[in-house]
Formats: structure tokens, sequence, C-alpha cells
């Protein structure tokens, strides 16, 4: 049960790699960091 | 509200009282070193989405805030993979490990804790608060109206962003208006509230903190009982800052790893792979 458990956790760990560089192979790196790097200025409550 | 009843530190035995303050010693620079890494202003990793709660309208930010990145990415109308991927890595290894050791609005709600004053309890029934923030915060509202809804009543943002730029750059002070000001209360509450309470942000409202907190039984990183050494007389309860039974709830989904009950002999951190899922089972046998 004990190895099992640590098997999953392990495909767990694997998966969330597998979805990391599926994402960074789409570009969402990029989107995530223009997104950074724009200040959005309503979004720290200056705006009228 | 109770008034909170942890013992004073200096009744504690000599060992104990050492191994308390080095690990408080410990975490307060490795606290200190979380606020520096996530504002180094001259290296910006801004396409990394660190998990810790620190606005990257910040003009020092190095990182992208983890909630903001993800508002964008249901604003946009993509589904966040890196994202996902890079919060959940982090899930599996530290839990909510990252909360109690290197998030600076964690070490700046634990400064504040330090101003003494009377303190209380922070209701147990508040801490569903940060799943309600996630939920309609960060993931409906920002769907139905195409806004990151969340910054917008988000303190951090306020405290690193809000206020700093219009100092900075004064044609952003004719853009201050209601809202401005409804952040600015928000914040002026929290940081009000942490005096009184301990970090009243984590537990009530921070939607990183509910997301990371699915994986606190299963993390790497994780802290455990050692039943056999456990008396349960729930004096760890008493220094836990989120007042948590740890024999009882061993993996708490509140539970930030700050090892203030390490200080008991029973406490342990577990560091390795999970060979089990923490609080599935009951507990110690009661003494006597």
């Amino acid at each position: 049960m004990r190895a099992l458990y640590r098997l999953i956790w392990l495909l767990l760990v694997v998966v969330m790699i597998s979805l990391t560089a599926f994402g960074v192979k789409r570009g969402e790196w990029k989107k995530v960091k223009l997104n950074a790097e724009i200040i959005c200025t309503s979004c720290i409550g200056l705006e009228k | 509200m109770r008034k909170s009843s942890a013992p004073p530190v200096s009744g504690l035995r000599n060992k104990r009282k050492y191994r308390y303050w080095g690990l408080e010693r410990l975490r307060f620079l490795s606290q200190l070193s979380g606020l520096a890494i996530t504002n180094l202003y001259l290296i910006h990793l801004r396409w990394l989405p660190f998990p810790v709660m620190n606005c990257y309208a910040c003009p020092l930010a190095t990182f992208a805030c983890p909630i903001g990145s993800l508002q964008y990415a249901i604003d946009a109308g993509f589904f966040p993979f890196y994202l996902l991927g890079v919060i959940f890595i982090s899930g599996l290894i530290f839990g909510r490990v990252t909360c109690g050791w290197l998030c600076p609005f964690g070490f700046i709600q634990d400064l504040l804790y330090k101003i003494p004053t009377r303190k209380f309890t922070f209701p147990r029934y508040l801490s569903y608060g940060k799943y309600f923030f996630l939920l309609i915060f960060v993931l409906l509202l920002p769907f139905l109206f195409r806004q990151p809804i969340f910054c917008k009543i988000c303190p951090v943002g306020t405290l690193e962003g809000g206020i700093p730029w219009p100092i900075i750059e004064p044609q952003f002070r004719s853009l201050i208006g209601w809202n401005y000001f409804l952040k600015i209360t928000i914040l002026v509450g929290i940081i009000v509230l942490s005096i009184l309470f301990s970090r009243p942000f984590c537990k009530a409202m921070c939607p990183l903190g509910a997301l990371l907190s699915f994986f606190n039984r299963f993390s790497f990183l994780r802290v455990e009982v050692k039943k056999e050494a456990c008396r349960r007389c729930a004096l760890c309860a008493t220094r836990c800052p989120q007042g948590i039974v740890i024999y009882e709830e061993e993996g708490h989904p509140d539970c930030i790893g700050c090892l203030k009950c390490k200080v008991f002999d029973a406490v342990e951190m577990k560091v390795g792979v999970p060979d089990k899922l923490l609080g599935l089972k009951k507990g110690v046998k009661k003494d006597g």
C-alpha cells in the first residue's frame, strides 16, 4: 500500500511536469511574462 | 472571541526554548530572504509564477503573481497548463510551507502580530473564506466579467503597487478614485486585524493558500506527529498560529509548516515521498 502511494505521488509529479512542459511549448510563459510586465493600473486601484 | 491562551516560552524547558528560538530565527531569516528574492528589482523573472503572494505591479517585483496570472488566463480565454503545472509542482513538493517560510505578505502579517497588544483567536469557520475567494473572486467573476476581480480587492496589490506607484509617478495620482480608497480601506482592515489575530489574510482570504492547501496531506515536505511520542496534551495547539490541533489534524489545510509546534518532541518535519495520505486515519490513542 505504501509503495502504491509513493508510485501515485511520483506519477502526479510526472503529470504536473508534463503539464508545465506542454504549457511552455504552447508559449504560455510568454503570455504570463507579457501580462506581468504591463502595470494594470485598475488592478492596483488606480482608475476613475 | 476568546483570548489566546499560548503559554510563555519561558515556561518550557531550556532545550525546547533554544530549539524554539533557533527555528524561529531560521524562519525569520528565510522570510526575510523571501521578501528580498521576490523584490530584487534588477532581475526580472516575470515568466515564472512564484508560489507566494507578491504583486507583480510592484516596481520591485521579480516574479509573476500566480493569482494575477491565473485571472489573466481566464480573462484571455486559454487554459493555463503552464501556470497550474508550476503551482501544483510547488504544492506537491512544499505544500503550504512556502506560506510560512517565504511569503512576503505572510511575513508582514507575522511582524504586525508581534506588536504587543491583546491577542484573539481567529474563528475557525472563517478559514473557509479563502475557498470562497478562490472560487468566486478568482475563478467565477473573472470568467463572467473578463476582469481580474480579485486584484481589485487584493490588499497585497495595494501595499506593493497601489501605494508606491502614485509616489514614484505623479501622473498616476490623477487616477486615484473610489476604488483606490476601497482598496486602502481593505488594506488598513487587514493591517489592524493582523495586529489582533495571527495571519488573518492567510486564513480567510488568500486564494493561493486555498489552492496549495489541497497538497498539505501528501506533499514532499510535511508536518507529521510521532504517534508513539505524542501524549495528546494539546500544548502544540496553543503554540500554533493557525490554531490547529496537529495530532488530530495531520496535514490540515491551514497548516503553513511554520514548525512552532516542533518545540514539542512529538512533532516532526518529514522530508520525502509520502507513503500515506495524512489525516485519513485516526490519531494516537488517548493517554490513560
